[in-house]
């Protein structure tokens, strides 16, 4: 069962994407703020993070910044959660170093879509390597 | 000696002048004079204007109905008489029976006897109090005119000012008159200056020169000058009356204009920020219902489910409408450019539109080379510009046809890109064709009320044309169909984002 990593410091946000996930068979591992979600990237070691960009005390940007820039999480895949299609954050999101983006609010079919897709390519990588 | 007087025509041939007939019956008032100054003859108008009988006036010095200093100016006319035959434009202020003062004008020609010597003058008097008053009422104008008033020659001189200049500028009146204006304003404003002089000689106006002339204190002040012709009584442009208006308090209004215009879009940027917190929330949980109830059959709940679930979205399309209008608005709307395959994007923007044009059973209709090639520009923008087009189209269109044609277009050596969205519906009235494209614009109350929509949606599409170098046009006819064309140039050129 793969691991999800979801940090989102909107609660209802967070617990309704949890059980949506859930329900197509993956494990979500909740943070609510930037620096939880660094802190468990590292101890548990999740397949997969989706990560907002409007976090407290540590942002999305960040966060991921200091992901990877750690040899324990610097091949995890993560997906920003960023804020209505503005160019710029999405190109910030992708130069911190995301693999993939999604605008918010989810549209569900098509997030499980780039995760199944993050998830194959990194089974993939961690085959051949 | 009591014989009747011969009848006129017949002993005279033709008329004569009579110079006593011509004095008596001139509407000015004359009067003749010897060589110091008794009067010898003064018509009716003389009288008028004295308040005098004529036999009050008459063999009476001219001296008696004026003051001394100007019975010697009147001495030194007539001396200019017999010197030169004539005399003009002397200041007499004669006082009348009532006492009044008026002011006149002489003009006097010399009186000779029949071998040329001059015996005395003939004296036109012209009463000045009505052009004193008119000149009075002008200078009054300008003296006191709130915005800073001068008169120019056509080099620049400035032959008058008024109070408000020297308000203006700092300086009294004697420090500015005689002076040319480039010595309070720069050499580039100086051929600006000029160049606004001939103006008013070729067109006899000029308007909105900025001219930013330097104050006594060095302070620098923009202004605005409005200038018209100062004419001659020829009509000949011998000069220029200028307004001056003091722009700083019009530009400081206009700065705190922008200021409070960004201020509120910043502020629609953050209320519909956080207006889409919850709604992610609302929308998340409906979904999530919607496939609890699908795993659970619970059918019944499903149209209900559904239409909170459209609603939500509806309220989702209109906040990120508001917010893309605000940035626009901020300039704060970035172009993120990239170069991507025209058929895909087509295909993608299609298939979004699939359920919608189903939805009023419409045909679809794609005319697209797969060969069409790439395009260098902000995809997103052409992307949500096209699905505007095309969900206006499918909306206002039932069991008809939607069509999308898409080419390209040499145009003096630019490649353009031509997206054409065209359809068989309600069509739009030629009265409001003038405001689709602006904020709100949507056709009528009614039509918001019965298709939905934001009202923003093409207003938004033409900002994103236009930031990218392209155009949107339209032609409709009501009840036969609208057809939208966006053009872009196939290589869009990256422009920074308008700073404030």
């Amino acid at each position: 069962m793969p691991k999800i990593l979801l940090v989102e410091d909107n609660q209802d946000s967070r617990e309704g994407l949890t059980r949506r996930l859930e329900r197509r068979g993956y494990k979500v591992i909740p943070a609510g703020d930037g620096r939880q979600g660094v802190e468990l990237a590292r101890s548990a070691a999740p397949d997969l993070i989706l990560m907002d960009i409007n976090l407290p005390v540590l942002d999305g940007w960040e966060a991921t910044r200091q992901i990877r820039g750690a040899d324990e999480t610097r091949g995890i895949p993560i997906i920003a959660l960023t804020a209505h299609a503005l160019t710029s954050d999405r190109q910030k999101t992708l130069d911190a170093g995301c693999d993939d983006y999604h605008t918010k609010p989810v549209e569900f079919p098509r997030l499980l879509t780039q995760i199944e897709t993050l998830l194959k390519a990194g089974a993939g990588a961690a085959a051949e390597g | 000696m009591t014989s009747p007087e011969p009848a006129p025509e017949a002993v005279r041939p033709g008329p004569v002048l009579r110079a006593d007939l011509i004095i008596a019956n001139a509407p000015d008032p004359v009067f003749v004079s010897d060589l110091e100054g008794k009067i010898l003859q003064a018509n009716d108008a003389v009288s008028e204007l004295l308040g005098f009988r004529p036999d009050e006036v008459l063999e009476q010095s001219l001296s008696r109905f004026i003051s001394p200093e100007e019975t010697r100016e009147f001495t030194a006319a007539l001396r200019e008489v017999v010197a030169k035959g004539v005399t003009r434009n002397a200041r007499l202020n004669p006082r009348t029976a009532t006492g009044e003062v008026i002011p006149t004008t002489l003009n006097a020609s010399a009186l000779r006897d029949p071998d040329g010597r001059v015996i005395g003058a003939v004296g036109i008097l012209r009463d000045m109090r009505e052009l004193d008053k008119a000149r009075a009422y002008a200078e009054s104008l300008i003296k006191n005119a709130p915005d800073p008033v001068f008169v120019s020659d056509l080099e620049g001189k400035i032959l008058q000012t008024n109070d408000a200049v020297s308000q203006l500028l700092g300086f009294r009146p004697d420090e500015v008159i005689e002076q040319s204006l480039s010595r309070f304003i720069s050499p580039e404003e100086t051929r600006e200056f000029t160049a606004a002089l001939r103006e008013v000689v070729e067109k006899g106006v000029t308007r909105d020169a900025r001219l930013s002339p330097r104050t006594a204190t060095g302070e620098v002040i923009p202004t605005t000058l409005n200038a018209s012709a100062l004419r001659d009584p020829d009509g000949r442009v011998i000069g220029a009356v200028g307004i001056l208006r003091d722009m700083r308090e019009l530009d400081k209004a206009k700065e705190a204009a922008e200021v409070a215009n960004r201020a509120k879009s910043q502020f629609l940027a953050n209320v519909s920020h956080e207006l889409r917190t919850p709604l992610n929330a609302i929308i998340l949980y409906t979904e999530l219902l919607q496939e609890e109830a699908a795993d659970q059959h619970l059918d019944a709940m499903a149209p209900d489910l559904n239409k909170v679930h459209a609603a939500a979205k509806h309220l989702l399309a209109l906040i990120n409408d508001v917010l893309d209008l605000s940035k626009i608005e901020s300039g704060k709307l970035e172009l993120h450019l990239e170069t991507f395959d025209v058929p895909a994007m087509i295909q993608e923007v299609v298939t979004t539109i699939e359920p919608l044009a189903e939805r009023n059973a419409n045909t679809l209709r794609i005319e697209c080379p797969p060969d069409l090639g790439t395009i260098h520009a902000d995809s997103t923008k052409v992307r949500q510009g096209l699905f505007n087009l095309l969900s206006n189209a499918c909306k206002f269109t039932e069991r008809g046809t939607v069509a999308v044609r898409v080419g390209r277009e040499p145009v003096a050596g630019t490649e353009w890109f031509v997206f054409e969205v065209s359809d068989t519906g309600i069509g739009i009235a030629p009265d409001q064709m003038d405001r689709l494209f602006e904020r709100f614009g949507q056709g009528l109350p009614a039509t918001a009320r019965k298709y939905g929509g934001t009202g923003l949606g093409l207003a938004i599409t033409r900002r994103f044309c236009q930031l990218m170098g392209g155009e949107i046009t339209v032609n409709s006819q009501p009840g036969v169909g609208s057809t939208f064309v966006i053009r872009l140039p196939a290589e869009v050129a990256d422009r920074p984002p308008r700073s404030s």
